[in-house]
Order: structure tokens, then C-alpha cells, then sequence
């Protein structure tokens, strides 16, 4: 109990009467202004350079809203104070009183006055406060289960350990106000508290273990807690298994001071890159408790007025004791720790390395050896020993052909955390045979780095072998490849050339030609017999018009002929003028040209009677003059007008 | 002098042919040693010289895929076993020693069965073909056109009627088109293999959340490209984008 009231320890260092006369100063302070109904709420009234004190105390009307579950509490203090040479003596009285309030609203903690010897009163201010339903802190209750006017002590026993903590808090807050007063000599606590990461070593290999150890090294009492661990970037961490509950301390002897260590926490750290990697600081937070001797009796003890004042305090006796302790909070860093980790050696390192470092021992199991081709098998691989078993790689199958295998699954557990981080990885290795045989599974490698021996280890399985039958689903439409257990060989017939313009015959011209040649022929012959047909339709057509033509040819040669009085030319050219005209006209070849297909030929032309004996009457002209021999100029004139005449007309007709 | 210039011409042209041929021989006997030897890395730099020309010889794509296979290369062994099969769909060699190699693709994606009459249009349209119905093509035709030739020319009495000689035509047409679909396969990219193993499947192209991890070896269809992505199918039918640089195409 007297501990807590230690909180308020005054320190009575009373010069009397004969200090300078000064200003007084008195106030109220409260150590909330919001509280709640439950809460208990802590006043002060400080009252500063008084001289002869004859009374302090609050006014009455206190007990109207509160109850006093504490107090009052006096506490002196006194500053000396030298300015410009000119000596200034400080004393402050205070007295503290714990209350509780009794309603809810908005408080009042009414003034306090004071008196001194020369009657003299002084009127400290009053403090609202603002009292709410429930509790709003515990910071006052620890009040209560050491108020002997509580009323549920057991509850607060319960939360004990909570209010020890709150209490210490207090406490500091009453240390610094007291020090606000009082000057008080350094506390350096670095020697007697610190906290220290310890590591076996410094210099590793990546992956090699280190253990480091987080060791509180003590020689006062406290309570302190880890309250920020290093960040090990770059590590994979392990913790060691710590003795449940209670620490153990050790003891330990530095540079002949006796300390108690208590290792907080011990980790297994195992670096995963190399180079210089740092372990940040580790903090931990508390209360430490130091010994302290008071400022000897005080001659205020014999005061009668305070002698009154303190006269119903049953712990008068501890209170003025003369040793006291200090509860400080402390604040401890450990240093930083370096570590060089090292790249494993290249040298002798197998190609099947799969990063692990440590003392392994290899396994392997399968779940059956006679499987049919539906079934699936498990091949699990054991890696078990100590090390950065979470690190290590899973080793590759190396698996025949006609079976499968699935990405492994892989667990891993730490069994043992002694003094190595011990563990096993299990690799299960899913396969699915496809093809019915006798297959062996190779014995699957693993090598790790021994960092005792600096050298790589080298173990393996033992071959597993299979037996695999075909199973329901299983269709042999495969067998033939799957006989197969390697790739056919390849080709080695001499390669005599590159085929490198290769298109598809579809997609060359050579090909479209043989499409396009015959086409163009086709068209072509198309082509030549339209126009032949054309051209023969298009001879009558230039004969029967050329026919006039000539005939007026022959007509003028035979005018000349008749002019020149030639009897037989004239008439052969009359007589071919009018057949060659005939035979152009009705489209009859000359050999077959007849007086009798003519007439037929001129009747399908309708020509007229006329015209017809106008014709006949030219060639009976020309034949009677051509064999008879005998024709006048009169009548060559004749004929040839009527040659003219007919051939007029029958071009008139065949028009 | 022309003539003479011309000459040298000419023969300087067949020198460096020659040399060019035999060096391709010579290329292939050492690749073939290599290989024997079982000296794959060196196999795979010589026979990958001869595939670099992209020539229409299986056997260059056969052994390399085989060299690949050696080396465990399993992306790049199933690529050339399926640019043979393009080649030559017969091959029976190239597609025993793809579905071996296909059978050592982990976390295989299996391919959808195809119905029947999808596997049936696929036999009949595979790239050996073109150039058979190619031929087929022609012949018809060419035996149409000679017909109506003679006929054209009153050499030939036989009377075929018209509808006989359109039906031809018609079926000429149908040989035309499957000569050019197989032909298109022949010289499609649609498919690609994918060459880096666990590639990432994106929902669109740009990364994001891998929709999947595809394994190395995996065919897959290629439906069409943005940027640096594919947007493609997977056997399963699965679809999405990935990056051009994981995925080659056959």
C-alpha cells in the first residue's frame, strides 16, 4: 500500500521562515477533465511560496458532488534558484485528494483556500469536469483496491497485473511533476539493463544456420517486453522452442558485475542471399526499478502542524522513510548485429544442387509397385536431417517414358528446435503410367552442402521399380509407340538437297498454267470457228454486193469493145457480165450455174416475168451473135442496153 | 565479249551452287556425327543451320527435334517433330517420337477428342494432299477441255451430255478447293508451340493474374495478336493471351 502513496512522495525540505517574500501562487489540477461515474479522478492543489501555512484544504462543498476515497496526501517541495547572484527560495505545498464522483453532469471540483500565519487567505481556482456513464479510464482505479474505503476489492485483484502496469505509468507522471520542483540526478540504466543480440556466428555460408539469441541482461528489478523484434530481411527464420511461462534468469558476470540474463527469444536465422546483411536493432520497452535515497529527514516532521496534518496517514512511517524507490521507464536497444554470409564454393558443385545446406539423409516410398494404367502411384521423397529444410529445392523426376508425373506436393515440418532447426521435407510425386511394362524409376540424386566438412554430400534413393498392367480403360490403339521406350533414331541418309521453294503445286503459276494453255485453246478454237462462220456469211453478202460492181465493170469494158466495133469480145464480155452478176446474186457457184437454175434461183426471188425474158433475152443475144456470128452495130447497141437495162433492174429487185 | 563475260557469269553461278549444295550435305553428315556421338549441343547448332533455311525436307526437322529430345529441350523438340509432320503429316517416325516427347510434358493439357467426322475432314484435308487433288484437279479438267475440243471440231462423235460435262467441271472445282484447304494448312501459322515452361495465361493482353500456367511443349492455336501478345487456344479450348516471346510459331 505505501508504495502507491510513494507515488505522491514529498519531499519535505522546508527552509522557514525567513524566505523572501513572494508571490503566491496556488492552483487545482486534476488528472482528467472527462471521467466516468466508475473512474476516480485525482486532484492537487499546489500551493507555492506561502510562508507559515497555517491551514489548506479544499472547500467543503466537495462532498456535495464527490467522495473523497483518498487523501488527503501532502507532499512539499522547495527550489533554490539563483538568479543575477540573488538567491530565490521556492517552497510549494500539495495536497492531493482522490475522488469520486457521486452523479453524472458536468462537476465542478471546487476551490481549495489556504491561510497562513498572518491570516492571510488564499483561493486556489476550481476545475470543471465532466463525469460520464461507465468508466472511461482505468488509469484511477487502481486507486481503489488499495483505498481501504473501496468497495469491491476483489475486483480489483482480478486486474492486478493491468494496474500494476497503469500504476507505473502514474507513477512517472509523479516523478515528472515532482522533478518540475525538484531536481533530481540522472538515471543512466545502460549499465545496469541492456538488452543484447548474441549470434554464434558471424561469418557464414548462405544457408548455413545461425542461432541468435535475444539475452536481457539485468541488475535491477523490471518488467520489460520485447516490443520490436529485428526485420530479418534476407533470412528465413526459425524460433527455438522457449520454456513455456516463466523465464529463468541466468547468471552472468561482466567486468565483475553480477547480472541476471534472461534469453527473451532465440531464432534460427538462415541467410538466403549473400553479402553483408545487418540485423536491425531489437527494442524492448518496460519499467525498471531503481533505488533511491530521500533527502533525509525533514524537519517538517516535527512540525505540529504537520504532525496534525499527517496525524490520521497510518503509512506516515513508510512514507517517510528513508529509502525509496524509483520506478523508471526504460527504453532498451540492442546494437546492431553484421553478418557476412558467403557464396557456397562453385567447385564440386553437382549439377542436381538444389540449394541445401546442413546434414540430410534421403528416402524414398511408393505407395504400391503393381499398378494398372487407371491407377496413380506416389512416389514420395523424404528429405529429413537438419538445415534450411524449407529452402531446398525439389529434385526432378527423371521418369521412363510411358509414365507421367504431376508437380510434386511438398510439405514440410520442423521437428526438432534444440539446438538445430531439424525437419523433414516430404515430396509427393504424383504418376500416372500410360503404357502397361516393367518400369524402374531411376534412384533420385540430392546433394547438400556440409558446412562442417565445407564440402558437397552426395546421397541417393534406391531405384523404385513398377509393374504396370493395362487397366479397363486402357486402349491399345497406342501399343506400337508405346513399345517404344526411346525416340527413333534419326535419319542419316545423305541429303542431297535442300528443298527450299516448296509451295503446294495449287499455289504455282506452272499448275495454273496447265489449266490455262488448254482453256485459251479451247476459247481460241471457239473464236476461229465463230469467225470462220462469220466470214462465210459474210462472202454472200461482199459478192452479191460486188456483183454490181462487176457487172458495171464488164458492162464498160463492153461499151469500149462496142465503140470499137469488136463483135465477139463484146458479146463475151455481155455474156459474163450477166452470168458472174447472176451467180454473185442468187449465190450459185458458176460451174453449176444453168439456164434452168437460174430461172428457178430468179423465181424464188421473185422476179418479175419481165425481167426474167429481159435476161433470157440478153443471152439468147449473146449466144446467137457469139456461134451465129452475124450482128449488126444496131443491134450490139441494142444488146448492150438491154444487158444494162436487165442488170438495172435485177439489182433494183434484189434490193 | 558479252558472250564471254556472260560465260564466266554462268559458270561462277553453278560453282557457288554447287559448293552451296554440297556444303548443305556436308553440314548434315556432321550434324549426323554430332549426334551420333551424342555431341547434341554441337548436332543442334548444325542441324538448327540447315532449319534456319526453313527447306521442305522432313528429315532436317526430324533429326533436330530427335537432338532436342536428347537434350531435353521438350519445347523446341515438339516444334520440330510437328514443322515434319506439317511437312510430311505421314511421317510415322516424327509422330511416334512427338508422342513420346509429349508424354514427358508435366501437367500435360489434354488435347478435347475430336468427333469423327472433324478427325475425317482433317485426314482427308492434311497438307499431303494438295498436291494429289492437285493433280486429280487437272486431269479432269484437262480431259473435259480435250472433249470439247474435239467435239468443237466435228473430230470426235461421241455425244456427252451437257450435264456430264458441268458435273465434271463441278468436280474439278471440289478437288480445287481441297488441294488449296490442305495447301493452307501447309503453309499456315495458326499453331505454336509454347517454348517457356509455366507461361502465363492472361485474361487480356497485358499482365494481370495468371488465368494459368502453361507447360513447355504445349500446341496451341493462334487466333490472333496484339502488341507483344497472342491471343490463343489451348487444347482444351481454353483461350486467353500470352506473350510473344514464350510462344513459337510452327
Amino acid at each position: 500500500m505505501s508504495k502507491y502513496i510513494l507515488l505522491l512522495l514529498p519531499l519535505f525540505s522546508l527552509a522557514c521562515g525567513n524566505a523572501l517574500a513572494q508571490d503566491v501562487v496556488f492552483s487545482a489540477s486534476a488528472s482528467a477533465a472527462k471521467i466516468g461515474i466508475q473512474d476516480q479522478v485525482q486532484v492537487q492543489y499546489s500551493i507555492k511560496d506561502v510562508d507559515n501555512l497555517q491551514s489548506l484544504g479544499p472547500d467543503a462543498s466537495i462532498k456535495q458532488d464527490f467522495d473523497v476515497v483518498g487523501g488527503p496526501y501532502s507532499s512539499q517541495g522547495s527550489q533554490v534558484r539563483i538568479i543575477n547572484g540573488k538567491m530565490t527560495q521556492s517552497k510549494s505545498v500539495t495536497i492531493t485528494y482522490i475522488l469520486q464522483p457521486k452523479h453524472k453532469g458536468k462537476l465542478t471540483i471546487p476551490a481549495a483556500n489556504a491561510q497562513d500565519a498572518n491570516g492571510e487567505v488564499y483561493t486556489s481556482n476550481s476545475i470543471p469536469i465532466e463525469v460520464v456513464e461507465g468508466s472511461l479510464a482505468q488509469q484511477q482505479q487502481q486507486r481503489r483496491s488499495r483505498d481501504p474505503f473501496g468497495d469491491d476489492p476483489f475486483d480489483a485483484i482480478m486486474r492486478q497485473r493491468q494496474r500494476q502496469m497503469q500504476a507505473l505509468r502514474q507513477r512517472q507522471q509523479q516523478q515528472r511533476q515532482q522533478q518540475q520542483t525538484q531536481p533530481t540526478e540522472d538515471i543512466d540504466l545502460g549499465k545496469d539493463l541492456f538488452i543484447k543480440v548474441v549470434v554464434d556466428k558471424s561469418n557464414v555460408y548462405v544457408g548455413e544456420q545461425i542461432t541468435a539469441s535475444y539475452k536481457l541482461y539485468a541488475r535491477v528489478p523490471m518488467n520489460v517486453n520485447i516490443s520490436k523484434l529485428p526485420s530479418l530481411n534476407g533470412f528465413w527464420t526459425q524460433d527455438f522452442e522457449m520454456p513455456n511461462g516463466k523465464i529463468t534468469p541466468q547468471e552472468e558476470i561482466i567486468d565483475g558485475q553480477r547480472y541476471q540474463v534472461f534469453t527473451l527469444k532465440k531464432s534460427a536465422l538462415f541467410p538466403q542471399q549473400t553479402g553483408t546483411l545487418e540485423l536491425d536493432p531489437a527494442e524492448a520497452d518496460g519499467m525498471a526499478r531503481i533505488v533511491q535515497k530521500s533527502q533525509g529527514r525533514d524537519p517538517f516532521f516535527d512540525d505540529p502542524f504537520f504532525n496534525s496534518f499527517f496525524m490520521d496517514d497510518p503509512f506516515a512511517d513508510e512514507f517517510f522513510g528513508r529509502m525509496s524507490y524509483k520506478d523508471v521507464k526504460v527504453n532498451l536497444k540492442s546494437k546492431p548485429v553484421k553478418i557476412t554470409v558467403k557464396p557456397l564454393p562453385k567447385e564440386g558443385q553437382p549439377s542436381t544442387y538444389g540449394g541445401a545446406v546442413g546434414n540430410f539423409q534421403v528416402s524414398s516410398t511408393v505407395d504400391k509397385t503393381e499398378i494398372t494404367t487407371d491407377d496413380v502411384v506416389n512416389v514420395v521423397f523424404t528429405i529429413e536431417g537438419s538445415g534450411n529444410i524449407k529452402l531446398i529445392e525439389a529434385p526432378t523426376l527423371d521418369l521412363p517414358n510411358g509414365l507421367t508425373s504431376y508437380d510434386p506436393q511438398i510439405v514440410d515440418t520442423i521437428t526438432g528446435r534444440s539446438t538445430t532447426i531439424r525437419g523433414k521435407k516430404i515430396i509427393t510425386y504424383t504418376i500416372t503410367p500410360q503404357i502397361p511394362g516393367d518400369y524402374t524409376i531411376p534412384p533420385i540424386p540430392f546433394s547438400y552442402f556440409n558446412t562442417s566438412t565445407g564440402t558437397y554430400d552426395f546421397t541417393t534413393t534406391k531405384a523404385i521399380t513398377l509393374k504396370v498392367k493395362p487397366g479397363q480403360n486402357y486402349s491399345a490403339k497406342n501399343t506400337d509407340v508405346v513399345k517404344l521406350t526411346d525416340i527413333h533414331n534419326i535419319n542419316t541418309t545423305p541429303l542431297d538437297d535442300l528443298i527450299l521453294d516448296s509451295k503446294p503445286m495449287v499455289l504455282t503459276v506452272g499448275y495454273w498454267s496447265m489449266y490455262a494453255l488448254p482453256l485459251f485453246a479451247f476459247i481460241g478454237i471457239i473464236a476461229w470457228k465463230r469467225r470462220e462462220h462469220e466470214l462465210s456469211k459474210d462472202t454472200v453478202l461482199l459478192r452479191n454486193k460486188r456483183a454490181n460492181k462487176v457487172a458495171l465493170k464488164r458492162l464498160t469494158t463492153a461499151k469500149k469493145l462496142l465503140e470499137e466495133k469488136q463483135q465477139t469480145p463484146f458479146y463475151e464480155e455481155i455474156s459474163k457480165a450477166i452470168w458472174l452478176y447472176l451467180s454473185d446474186k442468187l449465190n450459185i457457184p458458176l460451174s453449176s450455174l444453168s439456164r434452168e437454175n437460174v430461172w428457178d434461183a430468179l423465181q424464188e426471188h421473185n422476179i418479175s416475168k419481165e425481167n426474167q425474158k429481159l435476161v433470157e433475152r440478153v443471152m439468147d443475144e449473146c449466144e446467137t451473135a457469139l456461134y451465129a456470128g452475124k450482128a449488126g452495130a444496131q443491134q450490139m447497141q441494142q444488146t448492150y442496153n438491154d444487158a444494162v437495162d436487165a442488170i438495172s433492174k435485177l439489182e433494183e429487185t434484189f434490193k | 565479249m558479252i558472250n564471254k563475260v556472260s560465260f564466266i557469269f554462268i559458270l561462277l553461278f553453278v560453282s557457288i551452287a554447287a559448293a552451296a549444295q554440297n556444303n548443305y550435305g556436308e553440314i548434315w553428315n556432321n550434324a549426323n556425327n554430332h549426334y551420333q556421338q551424342k555431341s547434341y549441343d554441337s548436332a543442334a547448332i548444325l542441324y538448327q543451320q540447315l532449319a534456319k533455311l526453313e527447306p521442305h525436307n522432313t528429315e532436317v526437322y526430324y533429326n533436330l527435334g530427335n537432338t532436342h529430345y536428347k537434350l531435353n529441350n521438350i519445347g523446341e523438340a515438339v516444334l520440330n517433330y510437328e514443322r515434319a509432320l506439317k511437312v510430311d503429316p505421314n511421317n510415322k517416325l516424327a509422330s511416334d517420337n512427338l508422342y513420346l516427347t509429349q508424354s514427358r510434358i508435366n501437367n500435360r493439357i489434354q488435347p478435347l477428342s475430336q468427333i469423327f467426322f472433324v478427325k475425317w475432314w482433317h485426314s482427308i484435308t492434311k497438307s499431303s494432299m494438295t498436291n494429289v487433288y492437285a493433280l486429280i484437279a487437272a486431269i479432269i479438267f484437262l480431259v473435259t477441255i480435250i472433249y470439247m475440243i474435239l467435239s468443237r471440231l466435228e473430230r470426235i462423235s461421241i455425244a456427252i451430255p451437257v450435264q456430264a460435262r458441268v458435273g465434271a467441271l463441278a468436280l474439278c472445282a471440289i478437288f480445287l478447293i481441297l488441294s488449296f484447304i490442305a495447301a493452307n494448312r501447309l503453309t499456315s501459322d495458326a499453331f505454336a508451340i509454347v517454348m517457356t515452361n509455366d507461361s502465363q495465361l492472361m485474361q487480356e493482353p497485358k499482365y494481370s493474374k495468371a488465368l494459368s500456367l502453361i507447360p513447355e511443349g504445349t500446341k496451341v492455336e493462334v487466333l490472333s495478336n496484339k502488341d507483344d501478345w497472342y491471343e490463343i487456344k489451348l487444347p482444351d479450348g481454353r483461350a486467353g493471351w500470352m506473350q510473344k516471346a514464350s510462344i513459337t510459331k510452327i
